[in-house]
């Protein structure tokens, strides 16, 4: 079963989306790097390119663009796997839905190279880009959309030719990860098409500068759940095979998925915690719900050393921590995902740090938010795309990942974490001193505090070439699996679940009980604050262009 | 009727699962390492906090 | 549904930590009043230079060694340096005069957004004698990183 090559039009679908992922990790790597150059002083960009205008790039390639276009490529390719070569109608939705991301991706880039929108990829208002770059970023939400709607008829196609049958976990993780993002994104669209469009032509004169935050962190947090999910379902489904175990558990895993529907999205204030005009009593209230998304994760813990141990102990593993040595540590399918796993631990704790209430005021926009979503985002989730694409890409393209290339792969993720051990933990500690993030290089006139955050600056800048090389290998490793590498078949794992392990219950599958639960939690956080907001607005403000 | 079938399976899995117990003493050991490492930066932030 | 014993062990451990975490910045915040800041306080950000207290901004002393510090945060300065005797209580009353700025002073737990139309306010303690640096930690603009004021304790 798992080496059968899926169907080669879902392939090819996948493959497309993959693609444009990469591309995005290299360009935007290659601002990255000029970044952590300019910031510790060693150049000064030619060119009249500015500081800002190369993190905004940054930001939208790698946060936005490469994420959003694997994660939708691996999880069709999971979908067409689990449940069935795809079926015409949704795999002309996922072609639609690529192509409206396509062009909303190239035209916000192409306002980004104009110097047309400098405002980072948080894009807060009153900077005003082009009103380009916003109708850019809503084709890319839209695009996404319709790829979502094509996955969500597959599931129901296959659920009506199964009744009664409970769906493989890979897509219902799936479904479950782009019902997340429809919810998130309504958020972000409604600033963007209600607010940031009319507001950029100049059809309206001002904007509600709070309502157009708190819409946007509505969506981004679980943006970043949105990144993490597909990981997890890496993490739950596919390395279980990878390393000859089982699923520890199949309904536990589903329930965390349901967690997370329920608890990511009514916790966007914990990112605006340090702002006027939302009281005490609502950040704390959200404060709390956020507490509540750590449970899964804990869950997710667990499972993945339940999984690792038994794996061990079933191949004669004694002792504690005897399973340790039975895993296939020389195995990249393995070892990258792995690492993204441990470097989850200080990621996660960060976390819980940075949405402890008043707790934030000692981290909030300094580098220590920089360097933990490098942990995040770009160590957990990134290491481990990096993982499935060693071998998604040659069975979609039908190669091998042969072993040298799996060895180079090794070696980029001792790169990656080597290098990023160096910049994040400097980020992290000069953060604690009171550096500040998305900041061009400066001295403050000569302040001797900033003067002392510039090793760490240059520190970072070291951490940051360790990285830019990793990106090139990964690259090179990309490209050989596309077009290079030996033609035969490579395995598409997927885990099966533990003999032991409970039969799970129909409820978990219950959608319509899910959404609601998920609503109304984001109504009960939501409803009294936004209400507030817009009641105790002060006048809009005009649109700035400071770049 | 169905209610009653699901109640015994439940009340058959759970003896299953209670006699078949995997050993997971290691998992159990890491995981706790885990939450001490996320108490301990915790509490070292939090101090940061009260100190400033 | 069926869970391992250790794995429960392991949720109720991680639950009541989590619970201590919440009770500990929960009483922190709503019986001794460490909020984080947030203050109700509109304001019309198009005209922050005719509005009091903003349309004269500065240092006031309102009691013993306490002081009202009246900031208006722009593209991209923070106004005149001040300066405080040693142990000094300040009350930095700030908002926006154009896009969201933040305002923090490394090393101390002063740090909170300025949003236009909104104004927002913090107060530190100075205990210790020094210069200390005040700066916008949010992104606003090509000068953001020149964007920085002083505070002198004596």
């Amino acid at each position: 079963m798992e080496t059968t090559l899926i169907n080669r039009k879902d392939a090819k679908l996948s493959l497309a989306h993959i693609y444009v992922g990469f591309i995005a990790v290299l360009l935007g790597g290659i601002a990255g790097l000029l970044q952590t150059f300019v910031r510790s002083g060693a150049i000064t960009l030619p060119a009249g390119i500015g500081y800002y205008q190369l993190l905004t790039a940054h930001g939208v390639l790698l946060a936005l663009v490469f994420t959003t276009y694997f994660i939708i490529g691996f999880l069709y390719s999971g979908i067409s796997k689990t449940t069935g070569t795809l079926a015409e109608g949704p795999r002309k939705l996922g072609w639609a839905g690529y192509y409206v991301m396509t062009t909303g991706t190239v035209i916000t880039t192409i306002m980004i190279l104009t110097n047309d929108a400098s405002v980072l990829y948080t894009f807060y208002a009153p900077l005003q880009a082009s009103p380009w770059f916003y109708i850019g970023l809503a084709l890319v939400v839209i695009g996404s959309w319709i790829s979502g709607a094509g996955m969500f008829r597959q599931y129901r196609n296959w659920k009506k030719a199964n009744p009664g049958q409970l769906s493989p976990l890979f897509s219902f993780m799936a479904v479950m990860t782009m019902l997340l993002w429809l919810i998130a994104t309504l958020g972000v669209a409604a600033t963007v098409v209600l607010q940031l469009i009319p507001w950029s032509f100049g059809w309206v004169d001002t904007i509600n500068v709070l309502l157009s935050r708190t819409l946007f962190w509505y969506f981004g947090h679980p943006l970043v759940y949105f990144w993490l999910l597909p990981a997890y379902i890496c993490w739950y489904v596919i390395i279980p095979k990878i390393i000859g175990g089982k699923i520890f558990s199949d309904s536990l895993a589903r329930l965390s998925f349901v967690l997370f529907l329920l608890f990511s999205i009514p916790v966007g204030f914990h990112h605006q915690l340090l702002e006027s005009g939302v009281s005490h009593t609502w950040k704390f209230i959200q404060v709390t719900l956020t507490f509540m998304v750590i449970v899964p994760s804990l869950m997710t813990a667990f499972s993945l050393f339940a999984t690792f141990e038994l794996s061990g102990r079933q191949k004669g593993a004694r002792g504690l921590f005897g399973w340790v040595k039975k895993l296939p540590w020389k195995d990249a399918r393995f070892f990258a995902p792995f690492m993204g796993m441990l470097i989850f631990i200080p990621a996660g704790a960060g976390g819980i740090i940075n949405a402890s209430n008043q707790l934030n005021q000692v981290i909030h926009n300094t580098l220590w938010v920089t360097g933990h979503f490098h942990l995040t985002v770009a160590t957990s989730v990134a290491l481990t795309f990096f993982g499935i694409a060693y071998w998604l890409i040659p069975h979609l393209t039908g190669r091998t990942l042969t072993k040298k290339i799996n060895l180079l792969a090794n070696i980029q993720t001792i790169i990656w974490v080597v290098g990023m051990a160096m910049m994040s933990g400097a980020m992290h500690t000069v953060g604690l001193l009171g550096a500040p993030r998305r900041t061009a290089y400066t001295t403050y006139g000569d302040y001797p505090d900033a003067l002392g955050w510039i090793p760490y600056e240059v520190a970072m800048a070291v951490g940051g070439s360790f990285l830019f090389i990793g990106i090139l290998v990964l690259i090179y490793i990309v490209v050989h699996l596309s077009f290079f590498a030996p033609k035969g078949v490579e395995a598409y794992p997927i885990g099966e679940v533990a003999d032991q392990a409970e039969r799970t219950p129909a409820i978990l599958e219950n959608w319509k009980l899910w959404i609601g639960v998920c609503v109304a939690l984001i109504l009960f956080a939501y409803t009294i604050p936004i209400m507030e907001i817009i009641e105790n607005a002060p006048p809009g403000s005009p649109g700035f262009r400071l770049w | 009727m169905a209610k009653l079938d699901s109640a015994k399976s439940f009340e058959a899995e759970k003896e299953h699962a209670g006699k078949t117990e995997p050993k997971l003493n290691g998992t159990l050991l890491s995981v706790m390492l885990v939450g001490g490492f996320i108490i301990l930066s915790w509490i070292g932030v939090y101090a940061l906090y009260l100190s400033r | 549904m069926h869970m391992h014993k250790y794995e429960k062990i392991w949720l109720i451990f991680g639950g009541i930590t989590l619970i201590v975490f919440l009770s500990v910045i929960g009483v922190s915040a709503f019986a001794m009043g460490h909020h984080p800041p947030s203050d109700m306080t509109t304001i019309d950000p198009e005209k922050v230079k005719e509005t009091a207290p903003f349309d004269d901004p500065g240092l006031k002393k309102i009691g013993d060694n306490e002081y009202e510090a009246v900031m208006v945060a722009q593209a991209f300065m923070f106004g005149e340096p001040l300066e405080v005797p040693k142990g000094a209580t300040v009350h930095f009353k700030v908002t926006s005069a154009d896009v969201v700025h933040g305002f923090s002073i490394p090393g101390t737990n002063v740090n909170m957004m300025i949003t236009p139309g909104h104004i927002n306010t913090i107060t530190h303690t100075f205990d210790e004698a020094g210069e200390f640096l005040i700066i916008c930690n949010e992104y606003c603009g090509v000068g953001h990183q020149a964007m920085s004021g002083r505070i002198e304790v004596n």
